[in-house]
Protein backbone atom coordinates (compact mmCIF):
# COMPACT_ATOMS: atom_id res chain seq x y z
CA UNK A 1 0.00 0.00 0.00
CA UNK A 2 3.06 2.32 0.89
CA UNK A 3 4.27 2.37 -2.84
CA UNK A 4 1.47 2.02 -4.33
CA UNK A 5 0.36 5.32 -2.88
CA UNK A 6 4.04 7.01 -2.68
CA UNK A 7 3.95 5.97 -6.74
CA UNK A 8 0.19 7.75 -6.91
CA UNK A 9 1.56 10.65 -5.63
CA UNK A 10 4.42 10.91 -7.49
CA UNK A 11 2.98 11.00 -10.62
CA UNK A 12 1.38 14.26 -9.32
CA UNK A 13 4.13 17.26 -10.56
CA UNK A 14 3.94 20.86 -10.77
CA UNK A 15 3.46 21.55 -14.16
CA UNK A 16 6.78 23.74 -15.81
CA UNK A 17 4.88 26.24 -17.18
CA UNK A 18 3.20 27.08 -14.04
CA UNK A 19 6.65 27.14 -12.26
CA UNK A 20 7.26 29.91 -14.90
CA UNK A 21 4.38 31.71 -14.59
CA UNK A 22 5.06 31.74 -10.72
CA UNK A 23 9.05 33.29 -10.93
CA UNK A 24 7.55 36.01 -13.67
CA UNK A 25 4.67 36.59 -10.93
CA UNK A 26 7.20 36.87 -8.15
CA UNK A 27 9.53 39.17 -10.16
CA UNK A 28 6.25 41.09 -11.01
CA UNK A 29 5.58 41.52 -7.50
CA UNK A 30 9.11 42.42 -6.71
CA UNK A 31 9.75 45.02 -8.97
CA UNK A 32 6.52 46.66 -7.90
CA UNK A 33 6.97 46.45 -4.21
CA UNK A 34 10.99 48.21 -4.78
CA UNK A 35 8.91 50.76 -7.44
CA UNK A 36 6.45 51.83 -4.52
CA UNK A 37 9.44 51.60 -1.89
CA UNK A 38 11.43 54.34 -4.17
CA UNK A 39 10.61 57.86 -3.69
CA UNK A 40 9.02 59.59 -6.25
CA UNK A 41 6.74 61.56 -7.92
CA UNK A 42 4.47 59.07 -7.95
CA UNK A 43 4.59 58.07 -5.22
CA UNK A 44 3.25 61.54 -3.50
CA UNK A 45 1.29 62.15 -6.40
CA UNK A 46 -1.89 61.54 -4.08
CA UNK A 47 -1.03 64.31 -1.33
CA UNK A 48 0.37 66.56 -4.14
CA UNK A 49 -3.40 66.48 -5.48
CA UNK A 50 -4.50 67.22 -1.85
CA UNK A 51 -2.50 69.83 -1.59
CA UNK A 52 -3.58 71.50 -5.03
CA UNK A 53 -7.05 70.97 -3.82
CA UNK A 54 -6.54 72.83 -0.41
CA UNK A 55 -4.28 75.63 -2.25
CA UNK A 56 -7.02 75.74 -4.83
CA UNK A 57 -9.49 76.52 -2.32
CA UNK A 58 -7.40 79.06 0.10
CA UNK A 59 -6.97 80.87 -2.96
CA UNK A 60 -10.25 81.12 -3.91
CA UNK A 61 -11.27 82.04 -0.21
CA UNK A 62 -8.84 84.51 -0.17
CA UNK A 63 -10.03 85.88 -3.16
CA UNK A 64 -13.41 85.91 -2.61
CA UNK A 65 -12.71 87.49 1.16
CA UNK A 66 -10.20 90.15 0.11
CA UNK A 67 -11.00 93.76 -0.16
CA UNK A 68 -10.98 94.92 -3.72
CA UNK A 69 -13.21 98.08 -3.28
CA UNK A 70 -15.16 100.31 -0.76
CA UNK A 71 -18.24 102.21 -0.87
CA UNK A 72 -19.08 104.72 1.82
CA UNK A 73 -22.54 106.27 2.41
CA UNK A 74 -22.28 109.64 4.55
CA UNK A 75 -24.76 111.73 6.48
CA UNK A 76 -25.50 110.79 9.81
CA UNK A 77 -25.20 107.79 10.35
CA UNK A 78 -22.52 106.42 7.44
CA UNK A 79 -22.30 103.09 6.10
CA UNK A 80 -19.29 101.44 4.29
CA UNK A 81 -19.44 98.96 2.49
CA UNK A 82 -16.63 96.66 1.75
CA UNK A 83 -16.55 94.65 -1.67
CA UNK A 84 -14.58 91.94 -3.45
CA UNK A 85 -13.47 91.77 -6.79
CA UNK A 86 -16.34 89.86 -7.65
CA UNK A 87 -18.66 92.70 -6.64
CA UNK A 88 -19.98 90.87 -3.67
CA UNK A 89 -19.94 92.93 -0.34
CA UNK A 90 -18.19 91.43 2.76
CA UNK A 91 -17.80 93.47 4.93
CA UNK A 92 -20.53 96.37 6.30
CA UNK A 93 -19.34 98.58 8.90
CA UNK A 94 -21.48 101.20 10.76
CA UNK A 95 -20.98 104.53 12.29
CA UNK A 96 -23.86 106.48 14.50
CA UNK A 97 -26.09 103.96 13.84
CA UNK A 98 -28.63 102.45 16.57
CA UNK A 99 -27.33 98.55 17.29
CA UNK A 100 -30.26 96.83 16.26
CA UNK A 101 -30.29 98.64 12.51
CA UNK A 102 -26.48 97.93 12.18
CA UNK A 103 -27.02 94.27 13.29
CA UNK A 104 -29.57 94.58 10.20
CA UNK A 105 -27.70 96.16 7.70
CA UNK A 106 -24.91 93.04 8.45
CA UNK A 107 -27.32 91.01 6.11
CA UNK A 108 -26.47 92.72 3.16
CA UNK A 109 -22.91 91.03 3.47
CA UNK A 110 -22.74 88.90 -0.04
CA UNK A 111 -25.11 90.79 -1.87
CA UNK A 112 -24.38 92.17 -4.93
CA UNK A 113 -22.82 95.79 -4.25
CA UNK A 114 -25.57 97.43 -6.59
CA UNK A 115 -28.29 95.66 -4.21
CA UNK A 116 -27.00 96.52 -0.82
CA UNK A 117 -26.85 100.29 -2.34
CA UNK A 118 -30.73 100.02 -3.32
CA UNK A 119 -31.22 98.59 0.07
CA UNK A 120 -29.79 100.96 2.12
CA UNK A 121 -31.14 103.73 -0.20
CA UNK A 122 -35.08 102.58 0.00
CA UNK A 123 -35.14 101.99 3.85
CA UNK A 124 -34.26 102.80 7.54
CA UNK A 125 -32.29 105.77 8.56
CA UNK A 126 -30.62 106.57 5.65
CA UNK A 127 -33.83 106.59 3.68
CA UNK A 128 -35.87 108.90 6.55
CA UNK A 129 -32.76 111.16 6.11
CA UNK A 130 -32.87 111.25 2.59
CA UNK A 131 -37.10 111.92 2.94
CA UNK A 132 -35.87 114.87 5.07
CA UNK A 133 -33.71 115.78 2.26
CA UNK A 134 -30.70 115.70 4.10
CA UNK A 135 -27.42 115.57 2.10
CA UNK A 136 -25.79 111.98 1.07
CA UNK A 137 -22.56 111.62 0.11
CA UNK A 138 -21.34 108.93 -1.71
CA UNK A 139 -18.30 107.69 -1.85
CA UNK A 140 -16.55 104.89 -3.98
CA UNK A 141 -12.62 103.93 -3.42
CA UNK A 142 -10.63 100.87 -5.42
CA UNK A 143 -7.13 100.42 -6.23
CA UNK A 144 -8.41 99.57 -9.61
CA UNK A 145 -9.02 102.77 -11.43
CA UNK A 146 -11.47 101.10 -14.01
CA UNK A 147 -13.79 99.27 -11.17
CA UNK A 148 -13.40 102.60 -9.51
CA UNK A 149 -15.29 104.46 -12.35
CA UNK A 150 -17.55 101.24 -13.25
CA UNK A 151 -18.82 100.95 -9.35
CA UNK A 152 -19.19 104.66 -9.21
CA UNK A 153 -21.13 104.85 -12.51
CA UNK A 154 -23.63 102.26 -10.52
CA UNK A 155 -24.07 103.63 -7.92
CA UNK A 156 -24.88 106.90 -9.74
CA UNK A 157 -27.43 104.53 -11.42
CA UNK A 158 -28.69 103.31 -7.91
CA UNK A 159 -28.97 107.07 -6.74
CA UNK A 160 -30.63 108.43 -9.64
CA UNK A 161 -33.55 110.61 -9.48
CA UNK A 162 -33.00 111.32 -5.51
CA UNK A 163 -32.21 114.53 -4.76
CA UNK A 164 -29.03 115.50 -2.43
CA UNK A 165 -27.53 112.96 -3.43
CA UNK A 166 -23.59 113.19 -3.79
CA UNK A 167 -20.90 110.81 -5.99
CA UNK A 168 -17.50 111.01 -6.04
CA UNK A 169 -14.54 108.93 -6.30
CA UNK A 170 -12.15 108.85 -3.29
CA UNK A 171 -8.99 108.22 -2.17
CA UNK A 172 -8.47 104.07 -1.87
CA UNK A 173 -5.13 104.74 0.28
CA UNK A 174 -7.31 107.11 2.80
CA UNK A 175 -9.94 103.77 3.75
CA UNK A 176 -6.96 102.51 6.13
CA UNK A 177 -6.20 106.04 7.93
CA UNK A 178 -10.11 106.74 7.98
CA UNK A 179 -10.39 103.29 9.87
CA UNK A 180 -7.93 104.14 12.54
CA UNK A 181 -9.43 107.58 12.68
CA UNK A 182 -13.04 105.67 13.41
CA UNK A 183 -15.13 107.46 10.42
CA UNK A 184 -16.18 106.14 7.47
CA UNK A 185 -13.86 107.11 4.71
CA UNK A 186 -16.41 108.95 3.65
CA UNK A 187 -16.55 111.61 6.28
CA UNK A 188 -12.49 111.16 6.20
CA UNK A 189 -12.38 112.96 3.60
CA UNK A 190 -14.63 115.75 4.49
CA UNK A 191 -12.96 115.96 7.48
CA UNK A 192 -9.13 116.38 5.62
CA UNK A 193 -10.77 118.90 3.19
CA UNK A 194 -11.95 120.69 6.42
CA UNK A 195 -8.99 120.25 8.41
CA UNK A 196 -7.61 122.10 5.08
CA UNK A 197 -9.26 124.83 5.97
CA UNK A 198 -9.94 125.03 10.12
CA UNK A 199 -6.43 123.10 10.65
CA UNK A 200 -8.13 123.22 14.50
CA UNK A 201 -10.16 120.56 13.64
CA UNK A 202 -9.30 117.02 14.79
CA UNK A 203 -10.24 113.78 14.47
CA UNK A 204 -12.20 113.54 17.58
CA UNK A 205 -14.12 116.22 17.00
CA UNK A 206 -15.12 114.84 13.43
CA UNK A 207 -15.89 112.05 15.00
CA UNK A 208 -18.99 113.91 17.23
CA UNK A 209 -20.03 115.94 13.87
CA UNK A 210 -22.54 114.61 11.31
CA UNK A 211 -22.08 114.97 7.79
CA UNK A 212 -24.17 118.06 7.84
CA UNK A 213 -22.74 119.52 10.31
CA UNK A 214 -18.97 119.09 8.41
CA UNK A 215 -20.69 120.58 5.33
CA UNK A 216 -22.26 123.79 7.01
CA UNK A 217 -18.37 124.22 8.65
CA UNK A 218 -16.88 123.95 5.41
CA UNK A 219 -19.63 126.42 3.35
CA UNK A 220 -19.34 128.90 6.26
CA UNK A 221 -15.39 128.53 5.57
CA UNK A 222 -15.36 128.64 2.04
CA UNK A 223 -18.46 130.85 1.02
CA UNK A 224 -21.41 129.07 -0.54
CA UNK A 225 -20.34 129.38 -4.35
CA UNK A 226 -16.56 127.90 -3.18
CA UNK A 227 -17.96 125.26 -1.21
CA UNK A 228 -16.87 121.75 -2.64
CA UNK A 229 -18.52 119.16 -4.90
CA UNK A 230 -21.12 117.43 -2.36
CA UNK A 231 -21.23 119.97 0.14
CA UNK A 232 -23.84 122.58 -1.02
CA UNK A 233 -26.99 122.26 -1.72
CA UNK A 234 -26.72 119.61 -4.81
CA UNK A 235 -28.87 118.47 -7.28
CA UNK A 236 -27.11 114.85 -6.45
CA UNK A 237 -24.72 114.32 -9.31
CA UNK A 238 -21.35 115.67 -8.36
CA UNK A 239 -18.32 114.32 -10.41
CA UNK A 240 -15.14 113.41 -7.32
CA UNK A 241 -12.80 114.06 -10.32
CA UNK A 242 -13.50 117.32 -11.36
CA UNK A 243 -14.43 118.26 -7.81
CA UNK A 244 -10.79 118.02 -7.18
CA UNK A 245 -9.99 121.08 -10.08
CA UNK A 246 -13.13 123.07 -8.87
CA UNK A 247 -11.40 123.62 -5.40
CA UNK A 248 -8.10 124.10 -6.29
CA UNK A 249 -5.12 121.71 -7.08
CA UNK A 250 -6.77 119.18 -5.77
CA UNK A 251 -5.72 115.64 -7.49
CA UNK A 252 -8.47 114.06 -7.91
CA UNK A 253 -11.37 113.48 -5.27
CA UNK A 254 -14.50 115.44 -4.43
CA UNK A 255 -13.08 117.21 -1.40
CA UNK A 256 -10.08 118.83 -3.39
CA UNK A 257 -7.15 116.86 -1.30
CA UNK A 258 -4.61 118.90 -2.16
CA UNK A 259 -3.57 122.48 -1.29
CA UNK A 260 -5.75 125.13 -2.06
CA UNK A 261 -5.05 128.74 -3.43
CA UNK B 1 12.51 40.53 0.48
CA UNK B 2 14.26 36.96 -0.76
CA UNK B 3 16.30 36.91 -3.88
CA UNK B 4 15.35 36.10 -7.60
CA UNK B 5 17.72 33.20 -7.09
CA UNK B 6 16.40 32.09 -3.72
CA UNK B 7 12.75 32.51 -5.41
CA UNK B 8 13.88 30.01 -8.22
CA UNK B 9 15.87 27.47 -5.62
CA UNK B 10 12.26 27.25 -3.82
CA UNK B 11 10.31 26.97 -6.33
CA UNK B 12 12.34 23.96 -8.13
CA UNK B 13 12.47 22.19 -4.86
CA UNK B 14 9.20 22.76 -3.46
CA UNK B 15 6.75 22.86 -6.38
CA UNK B 16 6.02 19.49 -6.74
CA UNK B 17 5.23 19.42 -2.94
CA UNK B 18 2.92 22.13 -3.40
CA UNK B 19 0.81 20.76 -6.13
CA UNK B 20 0.86 17.43 -4.42
CA UNK B 21 -1.08 19.34 -1.85
CA UNK B 22 -3.16 21.15 -3.92
CA UNK B 23 -3.89 18.32 -5.57
CA UNK B 24 -4.97 16.83 -1.96
CA UNK B 25 -7.42 19.62 -1.19
CA UNK B 26 -8.35 21.41 -4.72
CA UNK B 27 -10.36 20.85 -7.78
CA UNK B 28 -9.38 22.85 -10.31
CA UNK B 29 -5.75 24.18 -11.31
CA UNK B 30 -6.94 27.94 -11.64
CA UNK B 31 -7.06 27.54 -7.57
CA UNK B 32 -3.84 25.88 -7.83
CA UNK B 33 -2.27 28.52 -9.61
CA UNK B 34 -3.45 31.16 -6.94
CA UNK B 35 -2.02 28.88 -3.64
CA UNK B 36 1.33 28.69 -5.96
CA UNK B 37 1.64 32.55 -6.08
CA UNK B 38 0.45 33.20 -2.78
CA UNK B 39 2.68 30.45 -1.28
CA UNK B 40 5.78 31.26 -2.78
CA UNK B 41 5.03 35.24 -2.17
CA UNK B 42 4.72 34.78 1.24
CA UNK B 43 8.43 32.46 0.77
CA UNK B 44 10.22 35.78 -0.78
CA UNK B 45 8.65 37.86 1.79
CA UNK B 46 9.85 35.98 5.13
CA UNK B 47 12.63 37.17 6.15
CA UNK B 48 13.46 34.83 8.54
CA UNK B 49 16.13 32.40 8.26
CA UNK B 50 15.15 28.54 8.24
CA UNK B 51 16.98 26.31 10.78
CA UNK B 52 17.48 23.38 8.03
CA UNK B 53 15.82 22.02 5.19
CA UNK B 54 13.45 20.01 7.32
CA UNK B 55 12.05 23.27 9.11
CA UNK B 56 12.25 25.02 5.71
CA UNK B 57 9.93 21.85 4.14
CA UNK B 58 7.50 21.67 6.89
CA UNK B 59 7.02 25.69 6.81
CA UNK B 60 6.08 25.32 3.41
CA UNK B 61 3.24 22.15 4.03
CA UNK B 62 1.98 24.12 6.58
CA UNK B 63 1.82 27.02 4.74
CA UNK B 64 0.62 25.44 1.76
CA UNK B 65 -2.31 23.84 3.82
CA UNK B 66 -3.54 26.77 5.59
CA UNK B 67 -3.59 28.61 2.06
CA UNK B 68 -6.03 25.80 0.62
CA UNK B 69 -7.55 25.74 3.51
CA UNK B 70 -8.65 29.66 3.38
CA UNK B 71 -8.69 29.28 0.00
CA UNK B 72 -11.79 26.87 0.68
CA UNK B 73 -13.39 28.56 3.34
CA UNK B 74 -13.71 31.83 1.52
CA UNK B 75 -17.14 33.14 0.60
CA UNK B 76 -16.41 34.35 -2.53
CA UNK B 77 -15.00 31.14 -4.02
CA UNK B 78 -16.32 29.37 -6.81
CA UNK B 79 -18.40 26.60 -6.58
CA UNK B 80 -18.17 25.21 -10.20
CA UNK B 81 -15.57 24.36 -12.76
CA UNK B 82 -16.25 26.72 -15.74
CA UNK B 83 -14.99 24.55 -18.89
CA UNK B 84 -12.57 26.36 -19.84
CA UNK B 85 -10.75 26.02 -16.72
CA UNK B 86 -11.45 22.27 -17.00
CA UNK B 87 -8.96 22.10 -19.83
CA UNK B 88 -6.63 23.85 -17.36
CA UNK B 89 -6.72 20.64 -15.74
CA UNK B 90 -2.75 19.29 -14.87
CA UNK B 91 -2.22 15.79 -17.11
CA UNK B 92 -4.09 13.07 -15.56
CA UNK B 93 -1.76 10.42 -13.62
CA UNK B 94 -0.53 6.90 -15.13
CA UNK B 95 -3.97 4.54 -15.18
CA UNK B 96 -1.89 2.56 -12.88
CA UNK B 97 -1.66 5.09 -10.39
CA UNK B 98 -5.11 7.05 -10.74
CA UNK B 99 -6.89 4.55 -8.99
CA UNK B 100 -4.71 4.70 -5.79
CA UNK B 101 -5.03 8.64 -6.50
CA UNK B 102 -8.79 8.54 -6.68
CA UNK B 103 -9.18 6.53 -3.31
CA UNK B 104 -6.78 8.80 -1.42
CA UNK B 105 -8.51 11.83 -3.05
CA UNK B 106 -12.02 10.23 -2.13
CA UNK B 107 -10.97 9.87 1.85
CA UNK B 108 -12.71 13.06 4.26
CA UNK B 109 -10.85 15.83 4.00
CA UNK B 110 -9.39 15.33 7.57
CA UNK B 111 -7.87 12.09 6.63
CA UNK B 112 -5.94 13.25 3.16
CA UNK B 113 -3.34 15.46 4.53
CA UNK B 114 -2.63 12.72 6.95
CA UNK B 115 -2.12 10.23 4.59
CA UNK B 116 -0.02 12.08 2.36
CA UNK B 117 2.70 13.26 4.75
CA UNK B 118 2.58 10.14 6.39
CA UNK B 119 2.89 7.76 2.77
CA UNK B 120 4.46 9.98 0.93
CA UNK B 121 6.54 12.73 2.51
CA UNK B 122 7.14 9.76 5.42
CA UNK B 123 6.56 11.42 8.38
CA UNK B 124 5.98 10.10 11.47
CA UNK B 125 2.18 10.63 13.59
CA UNK B 126 4.02 13.06 16.33
CA UNK B 127 5.57 14.79 13.57
CA UNK B 128 2.36 15.25 11.25
CA UNK B 129 0.72 16.34 14.75
CA UNK B 130 3.43 19.33 15.29
CA UNK B 131 2.63 20.37 11.08
CA UNK B 132 -0.72 20.12 11.29
CA UNK B 133 -1.15 21.64 14.83
CA UNK B 134 -3.30 18.53 16.02
CA UNK B 135 -3.00 15.72 18.42
CA UNK B 136 -0.65 12.92 18.16
CA UNK B 137 -3.55 10.19 19.14
CA UNK B 138 -6.14 11.79 17.00
CA UNK B 139 -3.31 12.02 13.61
CA UNK B 140 -2.48 7.86 14.93
CA UNK B 141 -6.38 7.64 15.09
CA UNK B 142 -7.23 9.39 11.56
CA UNK B 143 -4.24 7.61 9.32
CA UNK B 144 -6.08 4.22 11.16
CA UNK B 145 -8.91 4.88 9.42
CA UNK B 146 -7.60 5.96 6.73
CA UNK B 147 -5.94 2.97 6.32
CA UNK B 148 -9.04 0.81 6.69
CA UNK B 149 -11.34 2.68 4.12
CA UNK B 150 -8.06 2.25 1.62
CA UNK B 151 -7.92 -1.29 1.96
CA UNK B 152 -11.72 -1.40 1.45
CA UNK B 153 -11.07 0.39 -1.71
CA UNK B 154 -8.45 -0.86 -3.05
CA UNK B 155 -7.85 -4.41 -1.23
CA UNK B 156 -4.72 -5.99 0.13
CA UNK B 157 -2.95 -4.68 3.30
CA UNK B 158 -1.78 -1.59 4.20
CA UNK B 159 1.65 -1.32 5.38
CA UNK B 160 2.72 0.94 7.71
Amino acid sequence: MDERIRGAFEGVRAPEELKARTAAFLAGERERRERARRPGLRRWAPALACLVLVLAGLTGWGVSFSPAAAISLDMNPSVELTLNRFDRVIGVTCYGVETEEAEGWQSLRFLDYRDAVDSLLGSGSIADCLAREEPLSISVASGDGAAQAEILENVRACAGGMGNVHCYAADAGQVEQARHAGVSFGKYQAFLYLQKLDPTVGEEEVQEMTMAEIRQRIAQLTGAESAPPGSGQGNGQDSGQSGGAQSGQGHGHGWGHGSHE
Amino acid sequence: MRSEQEAARAIARYGDTVQRLCTVHLKNQADTEDIFQTVFLKYVLHERDFADEEHEKAWFIRVTINACRDLLRSLFRRSTVPLDEAACLPAPPPAEHREVLEAVLALPGRYRDMVYLHYYEGYTAPQIAQILGKNVNTVYTGLTRARGLLREKLGGEADG
